[in-house]
C-alpha cells in the first residue's frame, strides 16, 4: 500500500501540498496511509461534480473531526467514505478547530462502515449494539465469519481464505488449498506478522495493516482481523487491485468475529 | 512476539514416554500414565450407556470432573515445568493469554487434540476449536468430548481464576460442536460459572 | 524375550501411537477420579464396567502384539504383559499361574500410590483397573476368551500393604 500511495502522492505533489484524485484511491485508504506516516493534518476533499466539500482532521492516529457538507462527526465521516469522485488535498501539521469524532482511525472506519450498512441513525449506538450482540453470542459471530469467508471466496481472483491466530493456529480456511499447505501457511504468517509487528513497534509507526507477498506461483495478501490474521491466496497479482477494493469491507466485518 | 504454536509443538512433541524401572512415570509433579485411546473411549461409552436416563448427567459430570482435576493439577505442573519454561516462556509477551496459547500448543504436541484458541476475552470467555481429538473416535450419542471440556475449564481456571484451591471451578466449559456428531470441528466455549 | 516398543507420531494430528495403537497421556488424578466415579456408580455395575473395558482394550493390544511376534511361550507372554503394564506407567507387576488361575502382585502401583497422594489411605482395595489388566493378561497368555478369568484384589497398597495382591481364578 505504501508504495502505491507514495507513487500517487509524489506524482501529484505540487506547491508544497499533497493532492490527488478519488479515482485513484478512497478516503479510508488515504486516511490510513497519511495517519500512519504523518503526525497530524487535515485532508480536504471536493466532491465532483457538485463541489460539495468535506474535511478530515487526524492527530497521532486519532481521527479528531470530520465534516461532509453539513454533516459532522462520524455521520459526516461515513458520508465521506462513500464519495467516489472528487479531488483531495492534504495539509500536514494543521490542528482541528473542534473535536467531533475522537476515535482511532481504524475504529472510526469500522464504525463508519457499520453506519453505511445500517443507513442513517446513531452510528455509535448501532455499532455498540452489533458488537454487544456478537459478544453475547460468539457462536453466531463465528458462523458470521464463515459466511464472510465464503463471500471473500467469491471475489474474483481469490481461491483460498485462511484465518490464523496470532500463534499460528489455523482457525478456519475455505477454498482451494492445493497450492499451499494451510498449516504451514498459518505458522509462517504468524512468524512473519510477528516480525513485522516488532518492526512497527521499534519504529513507532503503529500496527501493521496490510501485507502482500508475491511469489512465482501465488500471491498472499493478509490483514489483521481482530486478534487474528486473515490471508487470501490468489494465483497472481493481476487482480490485486479489485481484490483490495472488494475485500476491504469484508475484512472489517471479519474483525468483529476474532 | 507472541507464543508461536509450531515452535512449541516441535519442542514438546516427545513421542517416547514410558514407565521407569518401577513402572511409573513421575513427571510434572504427578504420576503420568499412557493408556490406549480405545480404553478411555470405550469406558466413557459403556458407563454412559449403563447409566439410566436420570443419572446420565451425573456420569457426564464425573467424566468431565476427572479431566478437570487432571488438567488442573497436571496443567499447573506443566506450566511451571522446565520444558515449558524453555519452550514457551521466552515467547510469552501477553501474560496469561500467551500461557494459554502455549498450553493449547502443548495440548496438541502431546496428542490430546489438535486445538487452538479462536477468541479470547481475558478472564471472561474463550472459544476453542479442535480439528482432531481422541474423543471424536468414541461411540455413543451426542456431544461427548468430556476430557476436552474438563481440561479447557482447568486451563482457564489456571490462567484467570484465583490461586489454588479457591480458584477451582470458577469457569465452566460447554461443547457446542463436535466431530463425533458430524461437525467439521469441535467447538468449546469457556465462560464464568 | 523383552517387549519391543515402537512409538510413533502422526505428523498431521500429532496423535501418539505405541505398537500401532493410539495412546494418550493422563495423570493419576484422572484415573483416581475415574475409579471414584465407578465406585459411586456401584449400583449400576461401575467397577465391573471399568474392569471389563480394561480387559477388552488391553486384550486387543496384547493379542496384536503376540500375533506379530509369532510363537511365544506362555511364560514369555506373561513377561510381555508385565512389561506393557510398566510401559503404560501403571506400576511394577509380577504375574504367575496357569490356565486355572494364579496370582498377580504389584510392587509399585500408579493407582494405589496416586490415590494415597491425592486422598490418603483407605480400608479397601481400589484397583479395578489392574483387575481388568490381569484378566486380559491371563486370557491372552493362555489363549482363552474374554471373561475366562475372575480377578479379585486381596490386598492393596492403598490400604497400607507393602504390595498389592490379586487372586486370579478360572471363571
Amino acid at each position: 500500500m505504501s508504495d502505491q500511495f507514495k507513487q500517487i502522492l509524489s506524482l501529484e505533489q505540487k506547491d508544497g501540498g499533497l493532492k490527488g484524485d478519488l479515482s485513484s484511491t478512497n478516503i479510508a485508504d488515504l486516511l490510513q496511509f497519511l495517519s500512519s506516516s504523518s503526525k497530524k493534518g487535515v485532508i480536504k476533499v471536493v466532491r465532483h461534480p457538485d463541489k460539495e466539500q468535506g474535511q478530515v482532521y487526524f492527530d497521532g492516529g486519532e481521527l479528531v473531526s470530520a465534516t461532509s457538507g453539513k454533516l459532522t462527526g462520524l455521520t459526516g465521516f461515513a458520508d465521506l467514505l462513500g464519495w467516489q469522485e472528487g479531488s483531495f488535498r492534504f495539509f500536514p501539521g494543521v490542528d482541528a478547530q473542534n473535536r467531533t469524532v475522537g476515535l482511532s482511525v481504524q475504529h472510526a472506519i469500522l464504525e463508519a462502515m457499520v453506519s453505511m450498512d445500517h443507513g442513517a441513525g446513531n452510528v455509535r449506538e448501532q455499532t455498540a449494539a452489533v458488537m454487544e450482540e456478537r459478544g453475547k453470542d460468539m457462536e453466531q459471530a463465528v458462523r458470521g465469519a464463515t459466511e464472510v469467508m465464503n463471500d471473500l471466496l467469491e471475489v474474483p481472483g481469490i481461491d483460498a481464505v485462511v484465518i490464523v491466530g496470532r500463534d499460528g493456529f489455523v482457525i478456519d480456511s475455505t477454498g482451494s488449498s492445493l497450492r499451499v499447505n494451510i498449516d504451514v501457511l498459518g505458522a509462517s504468517l504468524a512468524h512473519a506478522v510477528n516480525g513485522i509487528e516488532e518492526m512497527g513497534s521499534e519504529l513507532s509507526i503503529d500496527h501493521f495493516q496490510d501485507l502482500f507477498i508475491e511469489y512465482g506461483r501465488s500471491v498472499i495478501m493478509c490483514k489483521p482481523v481482530g486478534d487474528a490474521i486473515a490471508a487470501v491466496v490468489t494465483p497472481d497479482a493481476s487482480k490485486l487491485g479489485i481484490i483490495r477494493h472488494k475485500t476491504k469491507k469484508l475484512f472489517l466485518e471479519l474483525g468483529q468475529s476474532f | 512476539m507472541t507464543v508461536m504454536r509450531d515452535t512449541v509443538v516441535k519442542s514438546l512433541a516427545k513421542v517416547t514416554v514410558q514407565g521407569d524401572e518401577n513402572g511409573l512415570i513421575p513427571e510434572y509433579e504427578v504420576l503420568v500414565n499412557l493408556l490406549p485411546v480405545a480404553l478411555l473411549n470405550s469406558f466413557a461409552e459403556r458407563i454412559m450407556a449403563a447409566a439410566p436416563p436420570e443419572r446420565k448427567a451425573e456420569v457426564e459430570a464425573g467424566l468431565v470432573r476427572a479431566a478437570y482435576e487432571c488438567g488442573y493439577h497436571t496443567g499447573c505442573g506443566i506450566i511451571t515445568s522446565e520444558s515449558f519454561n524453555e519452550a514457551v516462556m521466552p515467547m510469552v509477551t501477553e501474560g496469561a493469554k500467551d500461557i494459554l496459547r502455549g498450553a493449547y500448543a502443548a495440548f496438541t504436541a502431546w496428542g490430546w487434540a489438535k486445538a487452538g484458541i479462536v477468541q479470547l476475552k481475558e478472564g471472561e470467555r474463550m472459544v476453542i476449536r479442535a480439528f482432531d481429538y481422541y474423543e471424536a473416535d468414541s461411540g455413543g450419542e451426542g456431544l461427548r468430548a468430556y476430557m476436552f471440556r474438563g481440561l479447557s475449564q482447568a486451563f482457564f481456571d489456571l490462567a484467570y481464576a484465583d490461586p489454588y484451591p479457591d480458584g477451582m471451578d470458577t469457569y465452566v466449559c460447554q461443547q457446542t460442536k463436535g466431530l463425533e456428531v458430524g461437525d467439521p470441528y469441535g467447538e468449546f466455549i469457556v465462560t464464568k460459572k | 524375550m523383552s517387549l519391543e516398543l515402537n512409538f510413533s507420531l502422526d505428523d498431521k494430528t500429532f496423535r501418539n501411537f505405541l505398537n500401532g495403537h493410539p495412546v494418550v497421556r493422563h495423570s493419576h488424578h484422572y484415573l483416581c477420579l475415574i475409579t471414584k466415579l465407578v465406585e459411586d456408580l456401584s449400583d449400576i455395575g461401575g467397577p465391573q464396567i471399568l474392569a471389563e473395558v480394561v480387559e477388552d482394550s488391553i486384550r486387543t493390544v496384547l493379542d496384536d502384539y503376540f500375533q506379530q511376534q509369532g510363537t511365544l511361550s506362555e511364560d514369555e507372554r506373561m513377561r510381555i504383559g508385565e512389561a506393557y503394564f510398566a510401559t503404560f506407567g501403571l506400576g511394577k507387576m509380577a504375574a504367575s499361574g496357569d490356565r486355572t488361575g494364579g496370582e498377580v502382585r504389584l510392587q509399585r502401583s500408579h493407582l494405589d500410590e496416586g490415590w494415597r497422594m491425592k486422598w490418603g489411605e483407605r480400608d479397601r482395595p481400589v484397583n479395578y483397573l489392574a483387575c481388568g489388566f490381569a484378566a486380559a493378561l491371563f486370557g491372552a497368555a493362555f489363549g482363552l476368551p474374554a471373561r475366562s478369568f475372575a480377578v479379585t484384589e486381596q490386598e492393596g497398597m492403598v490400604m497400607g500393604a507393602p504390595e498389592s495382591r490379586f487372586i486370579v481364578r478360572a471363571a
